[in-house]
């Protein structure tokens, strides 16, 4: 019943101590290297390895260990730092920080903002009574697919089966689906061949593909694991022209008879295309929410249960609530809505956020990785310069099963967001995602 | 006085975990009657979604869990459920030691499995069967190969198909839950003979009480002549003691002795081996439950008949009906009206819903709340 398949890890346990930086440092450049990233990726995240046990040894009371644990995914590299410490100021992670040199702070800021850069991605995690657990990710490079030559679509097959696609058909069936759809109705992955394969191969991708009696392809189906409770689903995509709504249907059920006995509750499709069979999925947005008469605009993102919902507890600030209560009637959806926000108690100074920017789409995504007292202005910041790098979407992702995250709630309206949707288990709980108002 | 906090090193924790333990997801069971109403706003659940048995244990067996006389709770109970064997043996011509008894079905599984499998090996059954087959095998480290059913049947030939030298055992479920689908004695001997007794052929029979078909096997019957047949029977469905959690399977003695060395004693309370003793008597009523759902049945298809919905209503208490909306969406809506059915993504039947057919009034409540729905969609 697997998600996907375990990562191969490499472990070290060392003293924090300024004279075991560069043991830290070479331990992830090796690992890293061994774990099939290239010198330069590899350099990359031994640098931000380095800065970081730097800056920890600097701010350690009393010497203790750290963990770093270096794995391979399908198509990235990470490196897990588990510190013995609570607490951090980690604001030169977000992407907005700037370093004032003339301080002993800012200096030490200063590390942590190369760690940050010189990584792809990163994330943290804490919980009550345990370490605090920093993640730097360092994507493996792939080319992108070459658009110079078309495939042709096949005419309407009168049979067909469907089957795992090999690499080999992988990159067949993602030329058919660049060249057949609009970019709004794939993900990003999908212009880059060689990593939908590796992705394959580690679990982290499924393809199916319809192939006809002499090896024709004729449609295929894509979906991929967010987490451990969602599966994010792509397609139906149909290359004839006129489409096969039973091969549509054929592969939805291929796609939820696989999911169907794992550890998901929920599929969602937030890039529906023309070709998804209907009663299938429902609509997670609301109506308002419809862009019609626009091909190249996904419609209303989707999501199926894959389980009996049995209600749980969501958190909110109260802004929101009533928009809260309004979905989960319109979905069905039992919950348990409590109220969420600062009462006065003594925040941390800093906030962190992590951004998430699709080019391609013009689409950046926020979401916080650490709460503080500047979130207001650190939201407000991280909207201006994705405003300046010309992002057409802002969207924030609130994860409703941690209550802190209801704190950016009053910064988020005042900033013109609205919530948009609730996405069902995508999170520790749903996720509410707001997006900015374009005339805000 | 201090306390020192023990923190959990994740990250060490992990690496004791094995692979296929990592991989597998716990079963999460419904909740609790008063927390889904709760939840669901509803004042009232008709449950629909475990094809229990509305009517109840038989007389004697609700006089024995009335009577129950608390000290006894004290006691620990037989450990092997020696008189329910006994009893069972003259039942179905059998020798006690050709039972084993467990803390329901799905123990008994367990221990087929753990008795005849080890790393490497793998079992064959249905994709699109009672679940619990292919879950124990995988979160036992064994791959479990899944023939698709053919015509909402099991495939003999496609089974047949699948079994390699590492293959062990071969899982029928008879009736198909929750297909209602079965095969007939002729068929489970053909198949049987091509197995060859070469694996375990593990059949299934969680709802044979509730077959009239005179070309049903009766899987005990046919121990003597195929000693790699293993049956599973329980006294949750026909016989409605699902809360007291008590399955036996029965198979040839040598087989049924290698079973055991893998079998957990004193698993099955005491009140359920009595309960389960007396039920055993009570031919009345198998008749009685047979009656109710076959009246239950033929009122339920009229009705998804006028409501235009294709349904698949085999052999057992509940049928299966292909709605034009999400399985798990109609689950949420019928919930609302206190009406709880089982959606079927989970059994690889998106779309569909399977019901528990039961007492008038509770077929009436669900008719009522599918046309509300269906009018609303």
């Amino acid at each position: 019943m697997t998600p996907k398949k375990e990562n191969r890890s490499i472990v070290m346990k060392m003293p924090v101590a300024e004279a075991f930086i560069s043991l830290a440092a070479a331990f992830v450049n090796q690992a890293a290297e061994g774990l099939g990233l290239d010198g330069e990726g590899a350099d990359a995240l031994s640098l931000a390895t380095e800065e970081v046990i730097a800056y920890l040894a600097r701010m350690a009371q009393a010497e203790q260990d750290v963990e770093i644990c270096c794995s391979a995914g399908s198509c990235f590299i990470e490196t897990k730092i588990s510190l013995p410490v609570r607490e951090l100021q980690l604001h030169a992670f977000n992407m907005t920080a700037r370093v004032n040199a003339d301080d002993d702070a800012g200096l030490d800021q200063m590390g942590l903002l190369i760690a940050s850069r010189m990584t792809d991605r990163f994330h943290i995690t804490r919980s009550a009574g345990q370490r605090l657990v920093l993640t730097l990710i360092k994507e493996l490079p792939y080319p992108e697919i070459k658009r110079d030559t078309t495939s042709l679509a096949p005419i309407k097959l009168s049979q067909y089966t469907l089957q795992a696609a090999d690499a080999a058909h992988i990159k067949w069936f993602l030329r058919l689906v660049t060249q057949c759809y609009p970019d709004a109705l794939f993900p990003l992955d999908f212009r880059y061949p060689g990593k939908v394969v590796d992705m394959a191969a580690g679990g982290d991708y499924h393809i199916v593909a319809a192939k006809g009696p002499a090896g024709e392809l004729g449609g295929g189906i894509a979906w991929r694991w967010e987490g451990r409770k969602t599966v994010e689903l792509f397609g139906p995509y149909i290359f004839q022209e006129h489409g096969d709504p039973q091969m549509a249907r054929d592969l939805m059920d291929r796609c939820i008879g696989h999911v169907a006995r794992t550890s998901a509750l929920a599929l969602i499709n937030r890039m529906p295309t023309p070709d998804l069979p209907e009663g299938y999925l429902e609509a997670l947005e609301p109506k308002q929410n419809d862009i019609s008469g626009d091909d190249s605009r996904p419609a209303r993102a989707r999501f199926r249960m894959m389980v009996e919902e049995t209600g749980e507890v969501v958190w909110a600030h109260p802004d929101v609530v009533d928009f809260l209560q309004s979905e989960y009637r319109r979905l069905v959806f039992p919950r348990d809505i409590q109220t969420a926000g600062s009462d006065g108690e003594a925040d941390e100074p800093f906030s962190v956020l992590s951004a998430e920017i699709d080019r391609r789409l013009a689409v950046a995504t926020l979401r916080p990785i650490w709460p503080g007292a500047d979130n207001a202005k650190n939201m407000a910041a991280h909207v201006e310069l994705l405003r300046r790098e010309a992002m057409a979407t802002l969207l924030f992702e609130m994860d409703l099963g941690r209550p802190w995250q209801a704190g950016f709630t009053p910064g988020l309206i005042a900033l013109g967001f609205y919530p948009r949707m609730i996405l069902p288990h995508a999170g520790s709980a749903d996720l509410l995602i707001f997006q900015l108002r374009t005339d805000a | 006085m201090k306390m020192n906090v023990a923190c959990i090193d994740k990250m060490a924790i992990d690496r004791l975990v094995p692979d296929h333990i990592k991989c597998f997801e716990a079963y999460i069971p419904s909740k609790p009657d008063d927390v889904l109403m709760k939840m669901a706003g509803c004042s009232r659940l008709l449950r629909m979604n475990n094809n229990e048995n509305p009517l109840g244990p038989p007389p004697a067996a609700r006089k024995i869990i009335e009577t129950y006389p608390p000290p006894r709770a004290s006691v620990y109970p037989s450990g092997d459920a020696y008189h329910l064997r006994c009893k069972l043996a003259d039942i179905f011509g059998l020798h006690p030691e050709q039972f084993l008894v467990g803390n329901g079905a799905n123990e008994v599984i367990a221990f087929v499995i753990k008795a005849f499998c080890q790393e490497g090996d793998n079992i064959v059954t249905a994709d699109k069967t009672f679940a619990v087959y292919e879950w124990v095998a995988t979160f036992s480290g064994f791959e479990a190969r899944l023939v698709p059913l053919k015509d909402f049947a099991f495939d003999d030939a496609g089974m047949l198909g699948r079994i390699d030298e590492r293959t062990k055992i071969l899982f029928v479920c008879n009736p198909n839950n929750p297909t209602g689908t079965y095969w007939s004695e002729e068929r489970l001997r053909r198949f049987l003979d091509r197995v060859g007794g070469r694996q375990i052929v593990v059949v299934d029979e969680a709802y044979c009480e509730f077959v009239e078909q005179p070309d049903f096997p009766d899987g005990l019957g046919l121990i003597a002549e195929y000693p790699n047949l293993v049956v599973f029977r329980t006294f949750s469905k026909m016989y409605a003691l699902a809360g007291l959690r008590i399955g036996y399977l029965a198979g040839d003695r040598d087989v049924v002795d290698i079973i055991r060395r893998t079998c957990v004693v004193y698993s099955v309370n005491g009140l359920a081996q009595e309960a389960a003793l007396k039920a055993l008597d009570d031919h009345e009523h198998i008749l009685a439950t047979r009656a109710l759902v076959r009246d239950a049945k033929s009122m339920l298809i009229r009705e998804l008949d006028h409501l235009g919905l294709t349904h698949v209503s085999g052999e057992g208490n509940f049928l299966m009906v292909r709605l034009p909306m999400s399985d798990t969406l109609a689950y949420r809506k019928l919930m609302t009206h206190g009406v709880m059915v089982r959606s079927m993504a989970g059994f690889r039947f998106p779309n569909w819903i399977r019901i528990t057919v039961g007492l008038p009034d509770a077929m009436q409540a669900l008719v009522e709340a599918l046309a509300e729905m269906l009018n609303h969609d």
